[in-house]
């Protein structure tokens, strides 16, 4: 059978071929370093809310539900880039609010469970006192959830139009009191329009 | 009747890890980081979505069988080994898959603040995702030839290289989205990741990554392997192929015009495929036709006993194959047929073995496993005439 003679170098690797391995790990990186790099030299991008503003998110994949809403007083701003349509995430202070549409809902229940999932999954945090919401402004009823992490508090309120349309807000402040006033879903429901199935 | 044939394997030949390849250690640094970021991807949500992600799991993984006895059909002449067929698929699903995960999310990021998110939304798909993603999966073919270049002889051997990488990632990717929409169903994980699963198996499973890749391993190794043609030329074809696996990509992401009824719009978007489909097969026969340019050329030398110029015609195409086995069931009945398939696979793997001594330029002229396969071919004529003979 042929043979063939390997020299090596001091790393014992196969002498003249380091290069080839170089260009490529350069070549792997290239697509990352670009875009990142790009990322990273336009800067942070933040989208200013002005004092209401009409807001419209659409559910997604099945674009069945649509929802309108305004968030209470000024200075809100929405972090990195608003990609989804069915969920728009806003800061102001330390108020982090997070707005969601969902479409073909089945049970209300169970959808503020499979959506407070993903916020005490989170070290430190869980979620009690489930208990009915309704608000008579909007017209909407479902359930809320206080949340309580370490050193911070929130809320977790899902509505629904009874035809399948639900719309789901997440309010998280630090602190420990979970019926603090800022945490109150109230001011935010009051403004829903919620539309479709 | 089927005739035992004996297989010898030399020690290392197929295999694929190249302690001493530098490139080597640079593909198993990517696998673990695609890994490590696949891992991170999957396990906040794995205890809950464990059910959903297996249900993906498997009708992934039909598909991913499906397409590896596809691809093995197209290969005519060679078997491929099973390690580097598995080392191109995970470099396609994990190291690929992991390195643009990171480079789409950040130039989303980019083309939304160059324009604005809607647009970016919209048309992002048909430009990121064929950039960064056919690069990285035309990068785990570069690296197949940077670690085993001695299973690259010809163009056709890209073309099925390049299809796995595209298969690992065409797999992989469906998970990532059957996670994504098991997460984000308002009712259930299971009808979250079944329904995108699904819907992406049927829509594209025919013609996504696998083609794309395809026709750019093509190029690769076009270029690596047609050496006695002139380097712009080999250049030309390789660049060529390449734009034309981002354009299949593109192609395929462009959006459908909102509004249209899905009376229009399931055809439109099953027309983009049958055309991506349709180039795919232009170049798949193009490498066909060199593939058995080569075979005769490689088997010309062999003698009688071993292959006729009947059996040389017959193995022109897998049409031409299985043509020959069915006039063989007519005239001579199943058994005459089912022996002369095993002949077909045993020529086979006499091509891939004659083609591997004469590249390295072997002085002695049968090596054992030569040997070994023209003893299998000598036993089933032996039993083929026979069984010719039993049923005049």
């Amino acid at each position: 059978m042929g043979e063939v003679t390997i020299r090596l170098n001091r790393l014992g690797l196969e002498r003249g071929r380091m290069w080839q391995a170089v260009v490529a790990a350069i070549a792997i990186a290239l697509p990352m370093a670009v875009w990142l790099g790009l990322e990273r030299a336009l800067g942070e991008s933040v989208q200013s809310i002005g004092d209401g503003e009409t807001l419209y998110l659409r559910s997604y994949p099945v674009a069945g539900a649509s929802l309108e809403y305004e968030l209470p007083g000024e200075g809100w701003t929405s972090p990195g880039v608003h990609f989804a349509d069915q969920r728009q995430n806003f800061t102001r202070d330390h108020l982090d609010a997070s707005v969601e549409v969902d479409s073909g809902v089945d049970s209300l229940k169970r959808l503020l469970d499979r959506r407070v999932g993903a916020v005490v999954a989170e070290p430190g945090y869980t979620y009690n006192n489930l208990r009915d919401y309704s608000n008579a402004d909007a017209g909407l009823a479902g359930y809320r959830a206080d949340i309580i992490g370490i050193d911070t508090a929130g809320s977790i309120t899902v509505v629904g139009n009874d035809k399948g349309a639900a719309a789901i807000i997440v309010l998280l402040a630090p602190g420990s009191n979970p019926s603090a006033s800022e945490l109150d879903p109230d001011p935010f429901v009051a403004t829903f329009e919620l539309e479709g199935e | 009747m089927t005739v035992r044939t004996e297989r010898v394997v030399v020690e290392s030949q197929g295999a694929f890890i190249r302690l001493r390849r530098p490139a080597y250690w640079l593909y198993v640094a990517c696998l673990v980081y695609g890994l490590m970021a696949l891992g991170r991807v999957l396990s906040p949500d794995y205890g809950d979505i464990a059910t959903a992600l297996w249900a993906s799991v498997a009708i992934n993984a039909i598909l991913a069988i499906a397409f590896l006895d596809i691809l093995a059909r197209l290969d005519l002449f060679e078997r491929e080994p099973p390690t580097v067929r598995a080392a191109a698929m995970c470099w396609g699903g994990l190291a690929a898959v992991a390195f643009a995960m990171v480079a789409n999310d950040a130039a989303l990021v980019v083309l939304a603040d160059l324009t604005d998110a809607q647009w970016a939304r919209t048309w992002g798909p048909a430009i990121v995702g064929p950039l960064d993603e056919e690069w990285l999966k035309a990068l785990g073919v570069v690296m197949l030839v940077l670690i085993v270049r001695e299973h690259f002889d010809r163009s056709i051997d890209g073309l099925i290289y390049g299809a796995l990488v595209g298969l690992g990632f065409q797999v992989v990717e469906n998970l990532t989205y059957a996670i994504k929409y098991a997460v984000m169903n308002p009712n259930s994980d299971l009808s979250g990741a079944l329904s995108v699963t699904i819907t992406r198996v049927l829509v594209a499973g025919l013609w996504s990554h696998p083609l794309y890749t395809g026709a750019a391993g093509l190029g690769i190794a076009f270029f690596v392997t047609q050496t006695r043609r002139r380097l712009s030329t080999r250049v030309g074809v390789a660049v060529g192929l390449f734009a034309l696996a981002l354009g299949m990509h593109a192609f395929w992401n462009l959006p459908i015009p909102a509004g249209l009824t899905p009376a229009l719009s399931i055809p439109l978007t099953y027309g983009k495929g049958l055309v991506i489909l349709a180039l795919f097969f232009v170049l798949y026969h193009s490498a066909a036709r060199a593939e058995w340019q080569w075979f005769v050329t490689t088997m010309s030398d062999e003698d009688e006993a071993v292959i006729t110029t009947d059996d040389l015609t017959e193995m022109r195409s897998l049409r031409s194959r299985r043509k020959a086995r069915k006039r063989a069931a007519k005239r001579w009945g199943k058994q005459a047929s089912h022996l002369l398939g095993q002949l077909q696979r045993e020529l086979v793997n006499l091509a891939t073995l004659v083609a591997r001594d004469q590249r390295r330029g072997e002085t002695v002229p049968d090596g054992p496993d030569v040997q070994a396969v023209k003893r299998n071919i000598a036993a089933i004529r032996a039993e083929l005439t026979e069984a010719k003979s039993a049923a005049k």
